[in-house]
């Protein structure tokens, strides 16, 4: 239940503001016909994308139509406050990437913009544009886990990692429970690596969903390890963070819906916001767009330092089950322990 | 020319020709709806695509409506008078065809001038210093907006970046309603700072406003940015705010530098001067601060704002629109959303009619111009005032580097002293003085003993990015003396590569080269061709010798005595530094800059007897300190300077005690 007020309350707020004076606070509500543009904007694009990896011609009128479906279910979705069904819960989920929490690809390991500038999403193409080259250096340390080389399925895609140390790869336990040393690999895209052991992994009962592993070393072309930001302060609600991982989704049971949010387990950027902090255990909830194969993600600060580790998405069954939206294990707020010492220092 | 002035079939077509050639279609819309009210262009039709036919359109209606002469007068009173409109205009109106005169078609620039790469070097830092953030404090607590200086203690922005804190009466004057307004300057690089400011040390300087701190505000315009703009009344969408002290008249860095200054407002612009480039200065969705520049594409409908190409975004509200020469055109303040879906137009508030708003509603606002000086001096090495390098005297110093600075202000200067006394440090500071833009290359006594010629010679043309266009390095002839070689081949073969550098990248010349020739007492050093060529490169010579002239190379030679080696027919400037008996003055001096800089003018006149007294008390404490920990006078002081200036930063709150 948490997870639907979440989204509904991101998707209402997201959907009050606007306007063309350009000062930070912007008051307007965004028209529906503003919301109606972009998503079916959003939608042409993704079923071109479709298209061209079919290999037939695109239908525009599929991506019109979805776009009026969508509107439907997400008008009565915003009135209600739970019990949401799939198509609602989806079509929401998808207004809110449409318009200031986008998932953006990774196009020849070049982050793409988002396609308009409604909301927020004017802010992440001014941070895209004036970082881009950062981040997308930053993402190619970041790659997804296969149980074994080949392609890339709901069955294969183990999860998503992230370099630290000379050969060490930071995931989450329940990902790194699906793998088989020797056979997994990691893929960074521009290349892979076999995940040679399991170096450390916490214990089933420890709420701390972290595990590290060693790569085998293909010569000097490892990516390099991620900085990682220890402050406490970096960990704040309302601070601006980014995921990056591999997120996967199987198409929803609407045909329209299958238009839309094709995660194909490829490299994604998602900008949002600490939304939250545990009181008590070290972990922060975040607004950031994830699916299942974000597990494993690093979330980022402003300056593309690693502050966490995403272990949960909003929407998808998780072993620890802790109800929480998209959840992350904080750094900075980690008690030292043998954990913090491989992290900082990277094991030799 | 007057309203009963009548017009030749030639002169209509003509001034028709001549508005469609140098008026933005924005600009004639604005015009006709001006002169001729909303309904001008209704019947219009396919001309509006046509910008010259749009433009015969308005003439011919305005001449058949008799407001020829009243458009002309407008177009005069809004244009610059040497622009080419205007001049082009008068001799229409004098009787000559537009297309007879080659020298009026001369004057039609078909570039905006190239941007001269020196000028905009030293222009745009005097811009960016002007440049704040503006945050709101409590309940927003972020950037919201960006202002610029436009006095010592003087903020414009738009009416909407602090509107939360504004109130607007019946009458339409403005009130303010609210305090915690913040403006960050020099906040160029990430993280953002916080609002309201914490006390964690970072490079941005926060000025909260004044208590009372507005001085003049107008609201913003229905509608802005749309073509559906209404008709402006005073809705120019600014604001004029105090701060809390005058930044302004202070020096720009915390460790000292160029005075900050204020960008001064222009009582006039051409707002028809098309293709000209403007820049805006601004903190888009508050990130560190950035530039655009783009053209100028006319008025708005409401002939209040102007339109550019500039790129922008929520947050750059408030921006300094400039023009290339370093002006003030607008106040930037929407993105333009125009019925033709291609464009991509960004807008500002004219500026002329904010200043003449001000000049006719607010006593004495317009400030004198900043002073410009080029006399500057830096108290601490660094801008770190939690961790500060104090400069005790080496105005001398600082005097000769300036002066050679200069044509024929000298190429070498000699720094003479003990080992200890601070020789070593003029390298630093005349980094420090000359700034990270100009090339300095040092080479160490290890160097100048190790490296054989050629390798000198490498490492110079390397550190100084000389471009040899495979022009390799000359060998010394056999049958010439290895002194022909130093004497003339190498500085003939450096001296074009010099000249093109210097050249194409003026504002980093002349280049400094430092010979540290410093080494323990007992050891002497051997660096007798090295010694030789460098003496060639300064311009050493028997009088009556060959020699070659390098006017772009300075030299900073470092030595225990003065006069290290011969420099025969040489103009070279000394400082011998081991004798410091002014030393209270000195480090007064440095305290005095060192307050003013980061803390208040009016303080540091106050402690002035204190830092004399802390000066005299450091001086005898040192000398009281047993042997192997006494320092050189100017260290200890510098020693004093740094404890007295993190001490008081935290006594005042700037800040936070340093732990250990």
């Amino acid at each position: 239940m948490k997870k639907e007020w979440e989204l509904i309350r991101v998707a209402q707020t997201l959907l009050a503001s606007g306007g063309t004076l350009e000062s930070g606070l912007s008051t307007e509500r965004l028209t529906e016909e503003q919301i109606a543009g972009a998503v079916e904007m959003q939608l042409q694009y993704e079923e071109a994308r479709l298209a061209a990896r079919e290999g037939r011609a695109p239908e525009p009128q599929t991506a019109v139509a979805a776009a009026g479906e969508m509107l439907r279910h997400a008008r009565t979705a915003l009135t209600k406050s739970s019990n949401l069904s799939d198509a609602e819960f989806a079509s929401l989920e998808a207004i809110v990437q449409v318009i200031g929490r986008p998932a953006l690809r990774f196009v020849n390991d070049d982050v793409e913009s988002p396609n308009n500038q409604l909301r927020e999403n004017q802010r992440w193409h001014v941070i895209i544009a004036d970082t881009r080259k950062h981040i997308n250096a930053v993402a190619r340390s970041v790659g997804r886990l296969l149980i074994e080389d080949g392609s890339v399925t709901a069955d294969t895609l183990a999860g998503t990692g992230w370099r630290i140390g000379s050969t060490l790869l930071v995931t989450n336990r329940h990902v790194a429970l699906r793998l088989k040393p020797g056979k997994s690999v990691v893929d960074f895209g521009a290349v892979k690596a076999a995940v040679v052991k399991v170096e450390y992994i916490t214990p089933n009962q420890d709420l701390r969903d972290i595990a590290l592993l060693r790569l085998s070393d293909p010569g000097t072309t490892l990516p390099a390890a991620l900085p990682l930001d220890w402050s406490i302060k970096s960990v704040e609600k309302g601070a601006e963070v980014y995921v990056i991982g591999h997120p996967w989704r199987s198409h929803a049971s609407s045909e329209t819906l299958q238009v839309f949010g094709e995660a194909d387990g490829g490299k994604r950027f998602a900008p949002g916001y600490i939304t939250a902090l545990d009181p008590i255990r070290p972990f922060f909830e975040h607004d950031c767009s994830t699916l299942n194969g974000n597990s494993g993600s690093c979330v980022l600060n402003t300056l593309r330092q690693v502050i966490g580790l995403h272990f949960a998405s909003r929407g998808v069954e998780e072993a620890s089950a802790l109800g929480v939206a998209n959840a992350a294990l904080a750094l900075g707020r980690l008690e030292t322990s043998d954990l913090t010492a491989l992290l900082r220092g990277g094991a030799p | 020319m007057n309203g009963a002035a009548s017009y030749s079939a030639d002169q209509v077509a003509d001034v028709g020709e001549l508005l469609g050639k140098e008026l933005s279609a924005h600009t004639l819309h604005s015009v006709g709806l001006a002169l001729l009210g909303p309904d001008i262009f209704k019947d219009v039709g396919n001309v509006v695509a046509d910008r010259g036919a749009m433009a015969q359109f308005l003439i011919n209606r305005l001449h058949a409506a008799g407001r020829l002469a009243e458009a002309i007068t407008f177009l005069r009173n809004e244009a610059h008078a040497s622009s080419y409109l205007i001049i082009a205009l008068n001799h229409i109106l004098r009787g000559r065809r537009l297309s007879d005169s080659a020298a009026l078609q001369a004057l039609r620039n078909t570039y905006e001038p190239f941007l001269k790469t020196l000028a905009t070097h030293q222009l745009l830092p005097k811009i960016m210093r002007t440049v704040c953030a503006i945050g709101l404090g409590a309940p927003h607590c972020k950037i919201i907006g960006t202002g610029f200086l436009v006095g010592a203690d003087r903020v414009l922005t738009n009416f909407h970046v602090v509107e939360p804190f504004l109130s607007v009466k019946s009458d339409h004057s403005v009130v303010q309603n609210g305090a915690e307004l913040y403006f960050y300057f020099d906040y160029h690089a990430e993280p953002a700072p916080k609002v309201p400011p914490d006390a964690a040390a970072c490079s941005v300087i926060c000025v909260a406003a004044a208590n009372d701190w507005l001085i003049h505000a107008r609201e913003s315009l229905a509608n802005d940015g749309t073509d559906a703009v209404s008709a402006v009344n005073t809705e120019y969408d600014y604001a004029l705010i105090k701060l809390a002290r005058p930044i302004g008249s202070r020096p720009s860095r915390p460790s000292g530098g160029a005075l900050r200054g204020w960008l001064p407002l222009p009582a006039t612009i051409d707002p028809f001067a098309l293709n000209q480039r403007v820049m805006v200065f601004q903190h888009p969705q508050g990130i560190a601060q950035r530039w655009d520049i783009g053209e100028y594409v006319g008025l708005d409908p409401s002939g209040s704002r102007v339109r550019y190409t500039v790129s922008s975004a929520h947050g750059s509200s408030g921006g300094a629109a400039i023009d290339t020469e370093g002006r003030v055109f607008a106040l930037h303040n929407a993105e333009v959303k125009s019925s033709n879906s291609n464009e991509k137009l960004n807008q500002g508030v004219r500026i002329d009619l904010i200043v003449k708003d001000l000049t006719t509603h607010v006593p004495v606002w317009n400030p004198a111009p900043p002073v410009e000086t080029d006399a500057f001096h830096y108290w601490s090495l660094t801008d770190d005032v939690s961790n500060p390098q104090p400069i005790i005297g080496r105005t001398l110093f600082r005097d000769h580097v300036e002066q050679m600075s200069t044509q024929d202000g000298g190429r070498v200067l000699v720094v003479s002293g003990a080992p200890g006394s601070g020789v070593r440090f003029s390298s630093k500071l005349l980094r420090r003085i000359l700034g990270i833009q100009s090339h300095i290359v040092e080479f160490s006594p290890l160097q100048l003993a190790g490296f054989e010629p050629a390798q000198f010679l490498d490492m110079l043309v390397n550190r100084l990015g000389l471009l040899t266009d495979g022009v390799a390095m000359p060998e010394p002839q056999a049958t010439e003396g290895l002194s022909r070689w130093v004497r003339l081949d190498v500085p003939r073969w450096l001296k074009p590569m010099l000249t093109v550098a210097a050249r194409n990248e003026a504002y980093r010349y002349p280049a400094w080269i430092v010979i540290d020739t410093i080494l323990p007492p007992e050891s002497l050093l051997k660096w007798t061709a090295n010694r030789d060529l460098v003496a060639a490169l300064m311009g050493v010579h028997d009088p009556g010798q060959e020699f070659v002239d390098l006017p772009e190379l300075r030299w900073l030679v470092l030595s225990r005595h003065a006069a290290p080696f011969s420099l025969a027919e040489v103009s070279y400037l000394e400082e011998e530094i081991s004798d410091l008996t002014r030393y209270e003055d000195e480090f007064v001096q440095c305290m005095q800059l060192a307050w003013r800089c980061v803390e208040s003018p009016d303080e540091a006149d106050k402690l002035e007897v204190t830092q004399r007294t802390l000066a005299r008390v450091a001086n005898i404490l040192n000398q009281k300190a047993p042997e192997n920990q006494r320092q050189p006078l100017r260290e200890a002081l510098a020693t004093h300077a740094r404890l007295m200036v993190m001490e008081g930063l935290q006594i005042v709150g700037k800040t936070a005690p340093r732990s250990g």
